[in-house]
Parts: C-alpha cells; structure tokens; sequence
C-alpha cells in the first residue's frame, strides 16, 4: 500500500466534470492504496463537496490562495540582515519567467520557506525583496508602470511562497492533475519529502492561461507577457521534477515536449468508460427527434452557439427537442442568459435545462449528442455518449477530432465542426435528422471505437502500473 | 447627419484600404506557421469589429487546433463584450446608446439567419421607442429595413425622414440616396 496524494486546481472533490470524474474513477479503483487529497481553492466558501469519498481518501486538505497575513514589523525589518547577497541574487534571476531556471527557484523558495524568515507577506515587504525588485525593474522593465509592476511580482512570489510554505502530507507519490499552483506544489512538496511525482495533465495549463490573460481586459498589455511566462515557468518546473508526466492524447504529448518535458518522462494514457455499464442501456423508443448535451452549463461549453445552432435547424427538425444535462449552478450568470437567449429565440418548448441528473437515463433514448465547447481535453462525455452508442457532433477542439474520426478501421462516429459556427451546426444537425441510416451507423462505429481505445480497464491499469513503479508496490511489500 | 454620412463614406474608404490589408492577413492565414498566426490573431488590433470577426472566421478553418482555439476564443469574446454593453444599456433604460449597440452587434457579422432576424427586430423596436430620432437612427431605421429585405418599405422611409427638397436637397443625403438606388440595382 502507497500513500498517494492528489493535488488539484479548484476541481475535486468540488467541481463536478472531466477531471473530478477522472479522480473519482481512480479513487475507487485502487482501493489498495491510501489517498489524500489537495486542493487549491479560492475560497473557503468553494469547499462544497459534490461527490460521494471512497473510504480510501483519508485527508481532504484544502489551500486557499490569496492568504490573508498578520505581519510582524520586527520580522519585516529582521529580514534585511536575514535576507544576504545570495538570496537576492536568487530572487533577482527567479523574477526573469522567461529564462527562469528551475532549479534556481526551487533552492531559493527552500531557503525562503523557512520559518526564519518569517510568513511570505513578511519577506515581500522586506528591504531586500524590495532593493531586488526596484533593481530588477530598472534594468528590464523601465518603460512600465512600476506600481503595476510592483503588485504583479509581488502576488506572483507571495503565491509562490505561500504555497512553498504549506505543510503538505507526507506521501510516497504526489500526482498533481495538472500544472501550474498544482503542479509546482506537487513538484515542491515531493523534492521536500523525498516522494515521486507523477503529472497528469488533462489540458495544456499554461495554454488556458494564456488565453485568459491574452484577453483580460483588466492587464495592462505590456504586462501580459509577465503572467504567460511565469505560467509556463510553472510548467517547467513541474515537468523538472516529475518522475513521470502523462497526458491523454498524442497531439498534447508533443505540446509538453515543446514546453520542456523531457521525451523520455512522457507517455499517453488515454481518458477511458466502462464500456460494459454504458453499452449495456437499453434504449427506449420514443416519439421525436431527441438532442443532448452533457456538460456544465460555463462559458467555456459555449451553450450560446448550441442553442443559436439548435434555432436555425428546429424549424427543419419536427419533433425536436434537445436536453441540456448538467449542473446549472456553477455560473448562475451565464446560466440567466442561456435561459434568456432561449426566450427570446422563442424555444421554451423545445429545450430543456434538466441540472445534474442520471445521464444513463437521457442516454437510453437520445438520438445525437452535441458538444460545441471551445476548449477541450480528452471529454470522458463524448467517450461515454459513444459508448452509449450515440453519435456526436462535437466541435474542432482538443482530442474530439482524432476519437470521432481518427479510427479509419472502424469510420467515423460523428461530425466536426468549427468552434462557435452556429450555421454549421445547424446544417450538420438538419443532415443527419433527415439520414437516420447514417446516425444508428456512426453510433454503432462509436459504440466500437470505445471499446477498441477507450476502455476503463485500460487507463485503470496503466496507472497502477504507474504507481508500482514509482514505489507504490515496494511501500506495499514494506 | 453631415458626420455620419461623412464616417460612412470614410469607413467605405478604411475598409478599402483594409481590404489590401486583409488580403496580408489572409495570406498569414494561409501560409504562415501556426506560431505566425497565433501571433498574428494576438496583435490583431482593428477598430472595426466586422473585420476582425472576418478574420477571426477565416482562422477558424485553419488546420492548427491553437489557431481554431484562440479564434473561437476571440470571438466569444467580441461577442461577451457586445452582450455585456447591450445589458447594461437595458438595465440604465438608455434607449440611444442600446439601439446604437444593437445596431453595431446586428452589423457585426457575428449573427446569421434567424438569430440575425431577432436582433434586428430588437434595434427596430429600441429605435421605435426613441421619440426624436436622430439622422443618424433614421438611417439606421432604414438601413435595418434593407437588410431584413424589405427594401420598399426602406426606401420610403428613407423619404419619409428625409423628404425631397430640389436644389436644398443636402448634399450628403443625396448622396445617400443615389448610393441606395445605385447598391439595391445591382444586387
């Protein structure tokens, strides 16, 4: 027995979707090992639990980001004779993302974790972290405002201290599920207590960053170079210290490598369903022409170009009507205008928002299933719909491609079509109302596809292999 | 009504000189790296929203999955954007700026077909509660009025605001005039 401790990024056991699913699955199939669970949140208030814990998850620990500090001024001045020549010099060259070099950091937030210098607050307040931030400034970032500046490096390092200052359970392996704050705690708290790392990275973190800064209207431009590059100086270190570092898909795989993930750290563990519960649904004939989607009701699944999408097929589509199954609560906002949108489009009666529900019970009589997201990973839904037998049509994002038409043994499965094009969608949807041959055929082939690539007991296996050779069965043995 | 004429007729000429540009931008869509177009989406920087939908559409159908990525995430937010600004005019009751919104988001090139035809209904209907148009809305009202296709009706408005008056005639309606007969003739 190992103990195994996953880090997260606000998803389990508090999000419900992809990863949390994917955590929940592994969870329950490795009941020979002893999990904790951490999780980094943004608040005290996000810790609501949403899935049932195996007994196996001893700990839940959670990480607030965005700490509150009481400061000692003693402390604060203290540092100046604390923090010497060497220090600043670390701090100086960590401050350079760009050409940051992991190592460097990870020595220097060892040393600054130590309890002598005091909480993170008072080691950015100090003299010397200011002296090396003015400096630093001068020589690269003169043409920029220095008050931005100043609070953008110095919530940059208070994270990072804070989170190098966290008291991490003592495991065997740490298995951040992504980069970033996870990843670099991972990566941090294995070097600390001699564990393994293993990452698995669903999407590409610092990717998603990027476009959330790119278009965050509240950063300054010339600051937006500064967050990108810390977030993939986040990767770096992540893929630094790993011992093994998974993704889900080949085309992520080479996305790593070129991020700095050594090619020989890397392997591809494909997202996989049960495809004995789900092939196993027996459907149920019934009167009309039904549509489904399962996910979360957030900007990201893009509903709007769903629901635009649905309102230039309905008229060619009698008897339509299209469930939207999932959570409705985690963007109460975006959620008011998807039901807005849906009334001034006139469609109360054709569409549902059902909230989180069983989805094996929609699976037994839906006819298509959509997915319009503009980010994706490996989606276990668009596994599970096929698996159900259900054709999809998905947009062009992230593995959706490769799994609906990449298997030219087996053909295609569904449609793709480009993000946010609601026309499209529609016409796509129109084809294959009127070519019902063609959609029980692409079922068929999805129904095969998953079991052929997609398999639970696959990725199950490959990650207890995993975790053997990362000790896992030494530690059992022991 | 002398400015708007006068921007209208402008932006006729930037989008011309745009359009060379455009013919760059597409050949970066179609001949560069994908790290060449990334790039290029990121610095993109136009004023004139119709335009970059234009390009954001074409990257669309690009073969690289970052360029679709970053595209699709562009115009979701042109379009949050649109949708935040339409809110807030409607929760401050501020009919002028809302159908001037409306207007801008109808003109976007982000709405189609029936979605399109429900926007358009919506400014009609803001632009119908505005007691003192100005030339401006008027040419709104009817410039709304051809693109739901009813250009009879568009062009009686269009003399209704704007009524005949021989040599008093203003230049720029005029102007205006003799465009909408010349642009609906050879359509």
């Amino acid at each position: 027995m190992a103990k195994i401790c996953y880090i997260c990024e606000g998803s389990y056991p508090y999000v419900v979707g992809g990863v949390s699913s994917w955590i929940q699955e592994l969870l329950l199939a490795n009941k020979e090992h002893q999990f904790y669970i951490v999780c980094i949140i943004p608040d005290e208030k996000f810790a609501q639990i949403k899935y049932e814990i195996p007994d196996n998850v001893i700990e839940i620990r959670n990480i607030v980001l965005n700490k509150k500090y009481r400061i000692s001024p003693l402390k604060i001045l203290s540092n100046k004779d604390k923090i010497g020549k060497e220090v600043m010099d670390r701090i100086r060259k960590a401050m350079d993302f760009h050409k940051e070099d992991s190592k460097n950091t990870f020595q220097l937030l060892e040393e600054l974790s130590k309890k002598k210098y005091g909480n993170p607050m008072e080691i950015t307040m100090s003299i010397p972290f200011w002296k090396t931030l003015i400096s630093y400034y001068m020589e690269n970032n003169r043409n920029m405002g220095f008050n931005i500046f100043y609070w953008t490096y110095r919530n940059i390092f208070l994270n990072l201290l804070s989170l190098a200052q966290e008291d991490m359970p003592v495991a065997d392996i740490y298995h951040p599920v992504s980069t970033g704050y996870a990843g670099y705690l991972g990566a941090f708290a294995g070097n600390k207590n001699s564990g393994k790392v293993v990452l698995t990275e669903h999407g590409i973190y610092p990717r998603e960053r990027e476009e959330e800064v790119l278009g965050a209207n509240w950063i300054e431009k010339s600051f937006k170079s500064i967050w990108i590059d810390f977030f993939y100086a986040l990767s770096k270190i992540t893929y630094d210290y790993s011992d093994q570092i998974v993704t889900l898909f080949e085309r992520n795989r080479e996305i790593q490598i070129e991020g700095g993930a050594p090619r020989e750290k890397t392997l591809v563990v494909p997202n996989g369903v049960d495809t004995l519960y789900y092939g196993s649904i027996e459907k149920e004939k019934k009167e009309g022409f039904h549509i489904g989607s399962v996910l979360r009701i957030v900007p990201i699944k893009d509903v709007k170009t769903m629901l635009r999408g649905y309102k230039l097929a309905l008229s060619r589509m009698r008897g339509a009507h299209l469930y939207l199954i999932g959570p409705i609560e985690e963007d109460s906002k975006y959620y008011k205008e998807c039901l807005q949108l849906v009334k001034d489009l006139k469609m109360e009666e054709y569409v549902t928002f059902t909230g989180r529900k069983d989805v094996k019970e929609y699976y037994k009589f839906l006819d298509l299933l959509l997915l319009t997201s503009i980010s994706e990973g490996q989606p276990l839904s668009l596994l599970e719909g096929l698996a159900s037998g259900i054709p999809f049509i998905s947009t062009d994002v992230g593995d959706c491609r490769e799994v609906l038409l990449g298997k030219k043994e087996i053909g295609d499965a569904g449609v793709i079509i480009s993000p946010t094009d609601y026309r499209e969608l529609a016409e796509v949807m129109v084809n294959l109302y009127q070519d019902r041959k063609k959609l029980v055929k692409m079922g068929e082939r999805g129904k095969e596809i998953v079991k052929k690539y997609y398999e639970k007991k696959y990725y199950v296996d490959e990650y207890k292999k995993i975790y053997q050779n990362l000790g896992g069965e030494k530690k059992w043995q022991e | 009504m002398k400015t708007y004429i006068a921007d209208r007729m402008r932006d006729k000429r930037v989008d011309a000189a745009f359009e060379l540009g455009l013919l760059s931008a597409f050949d970066i869509l179609n001949l560069g790296t994908p790290k060449e177009k990334k790039d290029f989406l990121v610095d993109l920087d136009i004023d004139r929203t119709p335009l970059k939908v234009e390009v954001f559409k074409r990257a669309l159908k690009d073969k690289d999955l970052e360029v679709i990525h970053y595209a699709a995430t562009s115009i979701n937010k042109i379009e949050e954007n649109f949708q935040k600004d339409i809110r807030k005019f409607e929760r401050s009751g501020d009919f002028q700026p809302l159908a001037k919104e409306l207007y801008d988001y109808c003109q976007s090139g982000l709405l189609k077909d029936e979605v399109l035809s429900f926007y358009l209904d919506k400014t009609l209907g803001v632009l119908g509660r505005i007691k003192e148009k100005t030339p401006e809305e008027k040419i709104m009202v009817v410039e709304i009025y051809r693109e739901k296709k009813e250009i009879r009706k568009s062009w009686e408005l269009l003399n209704e605001f704007f009524p005949e008056k021989g040599e008093k005639e203003d230049k720029d309606i005029l102007e205006y005039k003799k465009a909408f007969v010349f642009e609906e003739s050879i359509k």
